[in-house]
This record gives structure tokens, sequence and C-alpha cells, in this order.
């Protein structure tokens, strides 16, 4: 392998020199293979000194050195002879024409260097040195003070101290790719800090009384400095880069060709900075060849090789006129690509196209140039190749002005190479999608005003002058503001001297008339000073003749200005000669290390202006307030920023996107928030839940979801209202939210094979599976008492649709479907009613339905099994009629839902429920109101039916996700009950929606003995705790004559309902013919339950093997509306209580940000112990 | 990019029109020239709803990015563009109902082309700007007061003019 260059002295002590040439000689090992005394003896010294050296060697060394250096080592011979026929082929001739054998040592160690370079980044088996080891423990020490990732990389570190108030504390910094950190232990304090630089809006030098020599880092929040630095200059340069490069991030703006070759972020990322400071040397020389690219204003990819060649062949000094060379090498070295582009984006449109097909016509119009097509033609090829090379500017207006002058002067892929030279190294990042550049630019020239100029410069501020001014100034190269024939000499003097050109015309301009701004009174006077200086600025040279320019023009058509006339012309060449002599000390270096500083003002700037238009565009859609949706606009783009940080797939923003839009997320970083905000991210299966939710606020596929869709999901499980956050629940069940995957593993983990650590959510996934176990298996029994021979009812899935379709049917269907669960709860029509004043037809309807489908039903029945039930037709006929007398209200006392059910039944009976406005009627309204806004923004279509599958899942969820609140017992109960009845209205409603299918078809042993299993479980409970639920069953039998007659006047009802499209849903009467089973079932339920918290029968339940095996037999017909669902929910005062609690997402976002700073990863710009 | 001024003598009061209209990416440099500003007349095309559609955000834009004391009553004027073209696609209705739903801003509809409506529109601009009281107290020394509440819907792509 090659190693770093070594010095060695005694080049054929106990080494056998094998070849040799006039710089190279491969020796080996003195014994190695050779045996023998040598061997041994070699062997020895090696050991005793514990030396050891690879058995072969590759020593360089000049003919007339005393000096040899170890180049490479290796272990075996065959890769030595590679080595040094590597060697003699590619650096032998090389070396021969250095006439300075010094030359050619440090050639050869530079090569060898490289090679090693490159090769630590593939192999990752760095050589360490000492000062690799030291920076690999402090990096180590970082990481574990500050728990980073992997991915994040440190930089550097130094010593200094830090002041908290007036004490500095002793201890380190430590500057990583996208933090600064400080951390300090003394006197048993452990002190840390932490900051992105995403967040620092400020960095200085200072060097007060107080914090003598310091560097200030300031935030939005607070101010914090740094001291006693044993560099303080180079320590702060690190800073700078480090912050700059964070504001090229915060904008999603890496620049367009990009250095590659230097550390861009992704380089970073994949190198593992082994050696020391790799990262801080590639940093450096990224400074540098900055520095050198400025100073010549090269394209990026022409490094400083690249100056050299140029100052060797052509002898240029380097002040000389550069810029050409490289203009034409550029164009040189891309021999077709204009062409080649314009090819591509022929017949493309865009957004970019459309804008410039507007502005063609307004670009120098006034020149007969682009008065016909031939110059405007050239004009759109040159632009649009250009919006076609980079579109991450793509096409900004005044780039047509600056391109329709070059085109004048030079042939147009001359003219495209000019822009491509403004665009990407002249004015960087002027055109791109928020003309950062150019606003960057507008702040140093505020500095350079107050230095220069400063009496000028209070009065203009105090005008809000100088902004107004000199966007166009920079923009257009002064192009747009002075007759273009004078503008054409700045602009020469530009692509001459660099941006300082503009710097310094523009504060002439502003000297020039600097009496006159003094004494204007308002902005406007300012502004007309300004433009009648500008528009006289002539050139007595110019070859065309003279134009007024654009605005000149307008301005003359609109109005007629008596102040123009008769002012005095400037000449444009003393302009220039006075701008040199004044203000030509300034340098390009100088105006780019201001704009070093401008940047992390600006960029913060327009985040904070970002800020405020995403909360505005966001927050009338939800309930948060403000400083809940700060909070979590906050944490989102933290989380979006640690996204482009560490994540590969970094995509460009479209500009043309709304603010919200453009901030986005993965599902990754979705879930690592979902599972720390959500009040239902608790349980084993939280993080299923959250990738759900993803897919359902991902429309679009494309991964990502925005802040507006993150915002409204987090609305509906913190802040919305009950049926809001069931809607929301019910909708994480349905596709798209949930993929056939998660149907066919159920259980993210495996009880049995995953311990979980957690106790509470190890009952909790025992409880989950039990439940699921349960639903899939014993309620698609065909036996399972009551549940074939049920009378019949609607078709709701048609209706559903048709619900949807009008707002006006919608509602009716709605409440009448709504009904069902509440008459089959023991809420009766009577209520409901009440709530929808008129509607009775929905309230009516279903019984008479059911009544017709009822005989069809049975005559499709198989006998046997009609014959065993016969008596559970009984029970259920009978359930009808009580309908709205005593059994839904002893019903609902078993069913343990005291308030709510027991005034819902108040209602139902007299009908007196009118007024009384009950929780869960207060929320029907609401709900409906909602429904119909809903369906007016579209966010939700409709609320398809869920099929077992996805009710099974549901339910798995919500076992989940009580694990940690108060009430989780009663919890339980409450939604074992729940399930219990929307499985029996599901099961009741199938064969409504499926005569045909033979429900007994799917018995086998194995079910039969689960049920009786099952009942056995039941059994005791029915007697002990339950025995008023018998009342009512038994009550029951007896009125099915009844019944009958009930029947007969739901099949006149529904004659006169037949033309209502409400009319279908009969589901009341499923809800009711489940009341009998609500007993049993919840027993049941409840029963296995505690069976699961006890532990008892944990063989039975825990299997996932068992759960997919049951899903093979899931009852496919089955189904339920979000109606039933919903309504079967209010039936629970604490399930109720538990989707009505607001959640107090701030403490929650804060506990996150504490935790996630000292047990996870990543860190936020909080200061812990410091703060 | 287009940045225009004009001064105009109506009844020896000399307006100064700033024309700050340009691409989506100007839009956040609108700061300088909307500061002191007496009156915000928002253009669109009755051709192309996209730029009715924008009105919203270029309101929003104004009052976040000028900061008047009283934003709610700031006055606005909306001129509906272009109607001597034929390819209307915003209705006058339409265009009512969102200056009504805005604290009634004043709608004209005219053609710059066709001289419609225009010399009574600015005179419209004119009186409802001088109607204001002077800069001092129309404007807060600090933006950022914008109520976050505003009733107000997201803002979509294209520009105002």
């Amino acid at each position: 392998m090659w190693v770093k260059p070594e010095e060695v002295l005694l080049a054929n002590a106990l080494w056998v020199t094998e070849r040799a040439n006039p710089f190279f000689l491969l020796q080996r090992r003195k014994g190695h293979g050779g045996g023998g005394l040598t061997s041994l003896l070699v062997g020895t010294i090696d050991t005793v000194l514990d030396t050891k050296p690879p058995p072969y060697r590759i020593l360089h060394q000049t003919p007339n050195s005393e000096v040899f250096w170890t180049v490479s080592t290796s272990l075996h011979k065959r890769e030595i002879l590679h080595h040094w026929e590597w060697l003699e082929q590619n650096v032998m001739q090389i070396l021969g024409a250095f006439e300075d054998e010094d030359d050619a040592t440090e050639f050869v160690k530079c090569k060898i260097e490289s090679i090693i370079a490159n090769s630590v980044a593939k192999t990752e088996e760095p050589k360490e040195d000492e000062d690799t080891r030291i920076f690999k423990s402090a990096t180590q020490k970082w990481r574990r003070h500050f728990r980073m990732p992997e991915e994040e990389k440190l930089v550097n570190y130094y010593s200094c101290s830090y002041w908290k108030g007036k004490m500095p504390r002793q201890g380190w910094m430590y500057l990583s790719v996208n933090h600064l950190c400080f951390y300090s232990f003394l006197m048993g304090t452990e002190a840390r800090l932490v900051i992105r630089w995403t967040d620092i809006t400020h960095l200085e030098r200072s060097n007060s009384m107080i914090f003598p020599e310091s560097i200030k880092v300031s935030t939005r929040e607070k101010d914090h400095y740094f001291a006693m630095f044993i560099h303080p200059y180079e320590t702060f340069n690190m800073m700078e880069q480090l912050a700059n490069l964070a504001m090229k991030q915060l904008l999603s703006e890496e620049g367009f060709e990009e250095d590659r070759s230097l550390p861009s972020r992704s380089d970073i990322r994949t190198r593992a900075p082994k050696k020391i400071s790799s990262l801080k040397r590639d940093l450096d020389a990224r400074a540098r060849s900055e520095t050198y690219r400025s100073v010549f204003r090269l394209p990026c990819t022409e490094k400083l090789y690249v100056v050299s060649f140029y100052r060797s062949v052509f002898r240029l000094p380097c002040t000389e006129k550069l810029y050409v060379v490289s203009f034409y090498k550029s164009m040189a070295t891309h021999p077709g690509y204009y062409l080649s582009l314009i090819e591509q984006s022929l017949g493309k449109e865009s957004i970019a196209t459309d804008e410039i097909e507007r502005d063609l016509h307004r670009s120098l119009p006034e020149h007969p140039a682009f008065q016909s097509e031939l110059g405007i033609a050239a004009l759109r090829r040159v632009l649009t190749a250009y919006a076609w090379r980079n579109p991450s500017i793509g096409y900004c207006q005044a780039m047509n002005i600056v391109t329709s002058v070059l085109l004048l002067y030079a042939s147009e892929e001359e003219a495209f190479w000019l822009l491509v030279a403004i665009c990407e190294r002249l004015l960087p990042d002027y055109y791109n999608t928020r003309v950062v550049g150019a606003l960057i630019d507008q702040g140093v020239f505020e500095a350079l005003t107050k230095t220069y100029l400063p009496d000028l410069f209070d009065r203009m501020d105090n005008l809000g002058l100088l902004n107004m001014v000199s966007l166009s100034w920079f923009l257009t190269i002064f192009l747009s503001v002075m007759p273009f024939e004078s503008a054409v000499n700045i602009m020469d003097c530009f692509f001459y001297d660099g941006a300082k050109v503009i710097f310094q015309i523009a504060l002439e301009i502003l000297d020039a008339n600097k009496d006159k701004l003094l004494e204007c009174a308002d902005d406007g006077e300012a502004m007309t000073a300004l433009g009648d200086y500008l528009e006289n600025v002539a050139n007595k040279d110019a070859t065309l003749p003279h134009m007024p320019h654009t605005s000149a023009m307008s301005y003359g058509e609109v109005v007629q200005r008596p102040l123009r006339r008769g002012l005095p012309s400037v000449e444009v060449s003393q302009l220039i000669r006075e701008s040199y002599i004044k203000f030509g000390n300034l340098g390009n270096e100088t105006i780019d290390k201001m704009r070093f500083k401008q940047r992390l003002k600006v960029v913060q700037g327009l985040e904070d202006t970002a800020r405020r238009n995403v909360l505005r565009s966001v927050a009338p859609d939800v309930n948060f307030n403000q400083k809940e949706l700060e909070d979590l606009y906050n944490l989102f783009k933290e989380e979006q920023l640690t996204n482009s940080f560490w994540s590969q797939n970094f995509q460009p923003m479209d500009p043309s996107l709304p603010m919200y839009a453009q901030m986005r997320i993965d599902q990754e970083k979705f879930k690592t928030l979902f599972l720390a905000l959500s009040p239902w991210g608790l349980g084993v299966y939280a993080g299923q839940l959250a990738n759900r939710a993803f897919r359902l606020l991902d429309e679009d596929h494309d991964s990502n979801i925005n802040f507006k869709e993150f915002a409204f999901v987090m609305n509906s499980m913190c802040k919305g209202d009950l049926p809001d956050r069931l809607r929301m629940l019910y909708l994480l069940h349905m596709p798209p939210a949930l993929i056939p995957e998660d149907l066919e593993s159920p259980s993210p983990i495996e009880p049995k094979s995953s311990p979980i650590p957690n106790p509470t959510s190890n009952t909790d996934t025992e409880t989950a599976i039990d439940a699921a176990e349960y639903f899939g298996e014993d309620l698609i029994q065909p036996e399972s008492p009551p549940i074939s021979a049920s009378p019949r009812c609607s078709e709701a899935g048609n209706i559903d649709d048709t619900q949807m379709l009008t707002p006006q049917s919608s509602k009716e269907v709605d409440s009448s479907s709504l009904s069902s669960p509440d008459t089959g709860i023991g809420m009766d029509n009577g209520s409901f009613n009440s709530t929808n004043n008129v509607e009775s037809p929905g309230s009516t309807t279903p019984e008479k339905e059911s009544e017709d489908q009822d005989p069809e039903e049975n005559n499709v029945k198989d006998r046997n099994e009609k014959e065993r039930k016969e008596e559970e037709v009984v029970v259920r006929d009978d359930i009808y009629e009580t309908k709205g007398e005593e059994i839904p209200t002893v019903l609902l006392e078993n069913l343990d839902s005291a308030s709510v059910a027991s005034e819902a039944s108040t209602g139902e009976k007299g009908d007196s429920g009118q007024d009384e406005e009950s929780t869960y009627r207060k929320y029907l309204r609401k709900w409906e109101k909602e429904r119909e806004e809903e369906e007016r923004k579209k966010s939700f279509k409709n609320m398809p039916r869920m099929n077992q599958e996805q009710f099974i899942q549901q339910w798995k969820t919500l076992y989940d996700m009580f694990g940690e609140d108060e009430h989780e017992q009663e919890l339980y109960q409450a939604i074992a009950a729940v399930g219990t009845l929307l499985l029996e209205i599901g099961e009741v409603g199938k064969q409504f929606y499926n005569k045909n299918k033979n429900p007994t078809a799917n018995v086998d042993e194995g079910d039969i003995e689960n049920d009786n299993e099952n009942k056995n479980k039941m059994s005791p409970s029915d007697k002990v705790d339950d025995s008023k639920e018998d009342a009512p069953q038994d009550d029951s039998v007896f009125t099915v004559e009844k019944g009958d007659e009930n029947l007969q006047e739901t099949e006149q009802r529904m004659e006169k309902l037949a033309v209502s499209e409400s009319s279908p849903t009969s589901e009341d009467v499923t809800a009711l013919s489940s009341v009998a089973l609500d007993s049993d079932l919840t027993s049941i339920n409840s029963q296995s339950f505690d069976d699961a918290i006890s532990g008892e029968e944990f063989g039975k339940c825990e299997r996932p093997a068992s759960i997919s095996s049951s899903i093979h037999k899931l009852d496919m017909d089955w189904s339920i509306t979000f109606e039933q669902f919903l309504a079967s929910m209010l039936t629970e005062p604490v399930l109720v209580k538990f989707f009505e609690n607001p959640v107090d997402i701030s403490a929650l976002i804060d506990g996150f940000r504490q935790r996630r700073l000292f047990e996870r990863q990543l860190s936020s710009a909080s200061v812990s112990s410091l703060a | 990019m287009t940045k225009l001024r004009i001064s105009a003598q109506i009844d020896r009061l000399q307006i100064e029109i700033w024309d700050t209209a340009g691409q989506e990416r100007f839009q956040s440099l609108g700061v300088a020239f909307y500061r002191g500003a007496d009156c915000c007349v928002l253009v669109f095309d009755v051709t192309m709803p996209n730029t009715f559609k924008s009105l919203d955000s270029w309101r929003d834009e104004f009052l976040i990015q000028a900061s008047p004391r009283d934003p709610e009553n700031f006055p606005f004027v909306v001129l509906g563009n272009k109607i001597d073209l034929e390819n209307r696609a915003v209705s006058t209705k339409r265009a009512q109902a969102w200056c009504h739903s805005k604290n009634d801003i004043p709608y004209f509809e005219t053609s710059a082309k066709e001289s419609i409506n225009v010399e009574q529109a600015f005179q419209t601009i004119a009186k409802n700007a001088l109607l204001q009281e002077t800069d001092a107290e129309l404007y807060q020394d600090f933006p950022d007061q914008i109520k976050i509440n505003q009733d107000q819907k997201p803002r979509s792509d294209g520009c105002g003019c």
C-alpha cells in the first residue's frame, strides 16, 4: 500500500534492494522468505523493537541525495511489484523532466499523498497518525456529548470559553457541518450548547471591554459570546464559511455548477473524514479557491491550475483580462453545447418560456434590432437555452435586457456564454428564484454607502431610497436606467473588473447627486433627481444614435416632465473615471467579504418572511393558536433541514408553489414527528399508524408531505373536535392510508419473538391481537348466535356514494344512516329527529325496507341453518318493535354509557329530547355543518364503507392508543363494547348487502372450538357481571307479533320514500337487531380482554399466526359506515372524553426537543444547561 | 422586472404611481416600494383567472410589507383590466363579490388599451388616497403586526398584473 512519504536515513540496514532505478528502490526485509540466521536475527530485532514492518517497500531517492523516502510498503511481493510498475510507467518520465531534484522529490511526495488521499476515501483504511487519533477521539467525545449521528461530520474543534453572563466558562467549541457546539465540564458541572448554523442570524468578531477578542454568535433568541481563542481569525473564518454554507442550504439552492470536486454537501456526507480535519482542509481549499475565483473571476470548473496554466502559457499578468480567456475557454471547451441546448429546449413549454415570451417585446424595444422577428428570435433562443441549462434560475426578468444588449455586440453563442458568465459567476445568485444575490448586494451597497458617504446615507436611509434605486441598477447593470449606449461602457468595465464596478459606479452616482439628494423632501423627489441624472448620462463616442431607454420612453409617453429638459448631460467616461478615482480602491475581495456577512442577514430575513407567509396561509384552516402553529412550523422546518443535511435525495423546490408547499418532509421525518406529537402515537402500532397517515396525506405520491398537510393532520388529531378526530381515525384505516401489506402482516411486532421492554405496551399488544383474533375468527362464524338470521336492511354502500354527490341528499342520508347505530344502541329516532327536525323519512325508512328484505333473505337461507336459528330470529324481530321503548334504555345502561346514553334514550322515548342539547347531538350538528364545508373544500371526497379487515386494523389501533391514559381500563371496556356493537351492525348489514352468500360456508372445527372457548369464557361473566343484560333478551323473545306489525308499517313508509334517495338506509334496523347481541358479545370481548390483561390466556390470544390465518376467513361482505362508527363511539362517554381532550402541542414539542437533545441524535437550536 | 414611476398631475394633486409588478420572485422585494403608500391598486387581467385568484396573495403581501396601522381599512382599488378582449374569463360578479368581501374595495373594469374607465379609476384612487391620514399616522414603525388569523385563502400562483 502507498504510504505517506517519510524520511529514511539508513536505506540499506536490514533491507535488501531487489530492484532499482534512478528514482526508486524496491527493497525486501532481510530474512523475509529467506530463512536462516539472518531471518532469525532480523525477526528477533523486529520482535524486540516491536516494529514488524511489512517485508517489502519502495523508496524514493534522487540521484544526488542522501535522503530516502518510503513511498510504499507491502506484505506481498505481488502488490509491491504492481506499485513498482505503476511508478515506472507513470512517474519516471515526469521525474526525468525536472531539472531540480528537490522538485522531483516534491512531486513524488505530492503524488503519493494524493494517491493516499484518494484511496483513503475508497478503502476507508486510513493510516492513523497521531493527529488523526486525536481528532478521532475528539470526534467521539463530541458525538457522545451531543448525541450526533454518524451522518453529522465534525469539521474542527477549538479551545475557547463561553461567556455565560459575566463568567467565562472554559471548554471546547466543536464546529460540525450543521452545528456549532460548545461543551465544558468544570467543577462537576457540565454545560452544553448547540446551535444550528441555519439558525444563526449574525456572526461578528468583536473586541469590547466586556468581551475582549471574542466572537459573537446571534440567533433569533439570543446572543452568545465566545472568547479566548488561540486562533480567533481562523476560527471565525471557519464559522463564517459554515454559516454561509448553511444559508445556501436554507435557501434550498445549491449554487448551480457548484464545484463538484470540492466538498459539496454530498461529499461531506459520504466521505468519512478520518484524517484530521480532512474536511477542514477541504473547506480551506474551497475558501482559497473561491478567493482566486473571485480575483480572476473564473468559472467554477476552472480551478487554480487553469490560472497558472494560462499564466504560464500566455504569460499574462494576473490582473489582465483573464476573464476573457476563461470566457473563450468555456465556449471552446463546449463546442456545440449551445446548439444542443436549443435543440433540447425546442418546443418545450414551461413557466420560464411563457415569461420569456411575454418579455421579448419589451426588451430594448426602441432598438431596431428588436423590432424585427430576427432579433426577437435570437433573444428568445438565448434566454430559452439558458433557462434550459439552469432550471434553478430559469428566466428572471432583467436577464432579457442584459441579453438583448449582449446580442447587439456579440454573436448569439457568445451572448449565451456571456449570460452564463454573468448569471453564474459575476453576479452570483442574482437571478435565482428569490433574487437573493441582488438582495445581498443591496445590503452591501447600503453598508458601503454608510462607510463612504455617511451623511448622505442618513438621509437616504430615512427616505428608504437605497433599496428602491439599487435593485434595477444591479439587476440590469444600469442598462435599464441609463441610455444604453452609455450603459454599455459601464458593462465593459464590469466585465473587466467585476462586480466592484457596479458598486463604485453606484456610489459615484450618489456622490455626484449628493447636494440635490440632501435637499429632497421625499423619496419621490429623490427618485426624480436620480432619474433625471441617469437619463442624461451620455456617450459622445457612441456609434449608435442616442436612444432613450425603455423606462424613459414610458415616462415621456405618460407624462410630460418639465424637469427633464435642459439638464446638463454627464459623460459616461467621466462618470467611470470619477468612480475609479474616488472608489476604485474597493476590491472584489472586500465585496465578497461583505456579501458573506449580508447573506446571513438576507437569508434569515427571507426565512422570517417565509414563516409569516406560511403561517398566514395555514392558520385559517387549523385550530392551533399562533404560538402553537409557530412551534409546529419551527419543528417542521428543522426536520426539513435535517432532511437536506443528511439525506441524499435533495430536491430543489418549485418556486411557483405556495410557500407552505415548498416546505416538505419525507416519511421518516414525518414518522418521527408523528410519534412525538400525536396523541395516538403511543402504542406499538403507532409507527404503522404514522405510515398510514403519511400515505393518506401524500396524495401526489411524491413521498413528501408539505407543511399544510402536516398541520392538517396534527390539527385533526390534537385540536379537532370529536367527529373530526374520529373521521381522521377512520380514514387512517381506509385506502389509501391502509395498504394491502398492512393487512397481510397485521402485527408489526411479534409479541413472542421480540420482547417489548415496556410492560404496558406488551399488554397492549396482547389486547390488540386478542381483539383482532376475536373479531377475525369468532365474528365470521355463522353460528355465533343472532347474526345470520338478522333481518335485512339497506344497501348502504350505494347510498353512501349518492350521499356525497349533493349536499342536500347527503344530509338526509347522513341522518338516516346515523340513526341506525343510534337506535341500535338505544338512541332512537326521536332524538335523531330532533336533531334533524323534519327528516322523519330517514328514521322510518329502514324499518320498512328491512321488512321488505327479510322474507327474501330467509328464502335464500339454508334450511338447517334456519331451523337452528329460529330462536334468534325471534329475538331479532322483537327488537324492531321495542325500538324506542324500554329495551334500548336498559341496554344502554348495561353498556355503561351513563349520561350520554340515558339522555339519548330519554329523548327517544318521549320525543321530548328536542330541547335537550345532549353532547352527541351537538356533535351531530357540528359534524353535519362541517361535512358540507368539507365537501366544498374537497379535502375528503367521500367516506367509503369500512370492511372487516379495515375495521380490525382500526380496532387494533384503538386498543393500542390508550396505554398511557389514566382511564385505561374504562377505555378498553368502552372500546370493546363499541367494537362489538359495530361488528354486529356490520354483520347484520352484510346480509342485505349480499343475499346470496351462505354465511355458514366457512365453518370449520377450529372455529367451533374457538367459539366454544369464547363461550366458556363468557359464561361466567354473563352470570356475574352482565346479569342485567339477560333481561332485555328475555323480554325480547315475546314480541314477535309486534315485530310483524312493525314490518307492515315499514313497508308502507317505504313506498312513500321510494322516490327519495335517502330511502335505502335501513340500518337502524340492523342496529336494532344487534342490540340483542350486545350483551353477549360485550361480555365476551371484555372477558377476553381481561384474560389478556391477566395473562392467563396468552397462549390463545397472542399468536400473529392465528391472526393471519383468521384473515383468510375474513368476511368480505361485512362493512360499516363512518356514520355508524361515529354514532357508536358517541355512546361511550369515556371515549368521547378521550377524543375531545385538547392536546397541548407546544408542550409536546418542547418535550420532544428536550428528549431529542439528550436522548436522540439530533439537536435543535436550544440551549440546555447554558440557557 | 418593471418598476415604473409615473408622476401625474390631476387637479393640482401630484400622484406618484409605482408599478412594482413582475415575476413571483420579486414579490418579496416590494417592501421598499410599498412603504408610505397611500393607496394600493391591484390590477388583474379579466382574461386570466389565475391573475384574479392571486389578488388575495398580493393584498396580503402588501399589508404585510407595508404594515399600515389599520390594515382592514387601508384603501385598495381593484381594476379588472383588458375588458376590450373577447375571451373574458372572470365575471364582473365574481370580481365584485371578492371586492365586497374585502371590506368593499372599489372595483373598476378598465381597458388601458381603449382607455375605458381609466380616468374614473384614477379619480377614485386619488380621492381615497387623500382621505387617508398622513404617513406618520398611517404606518407603524415596526412591521410584523398583521393578525395571523385574517380570513384569507392560500395564495396562488401568478402575478396580479
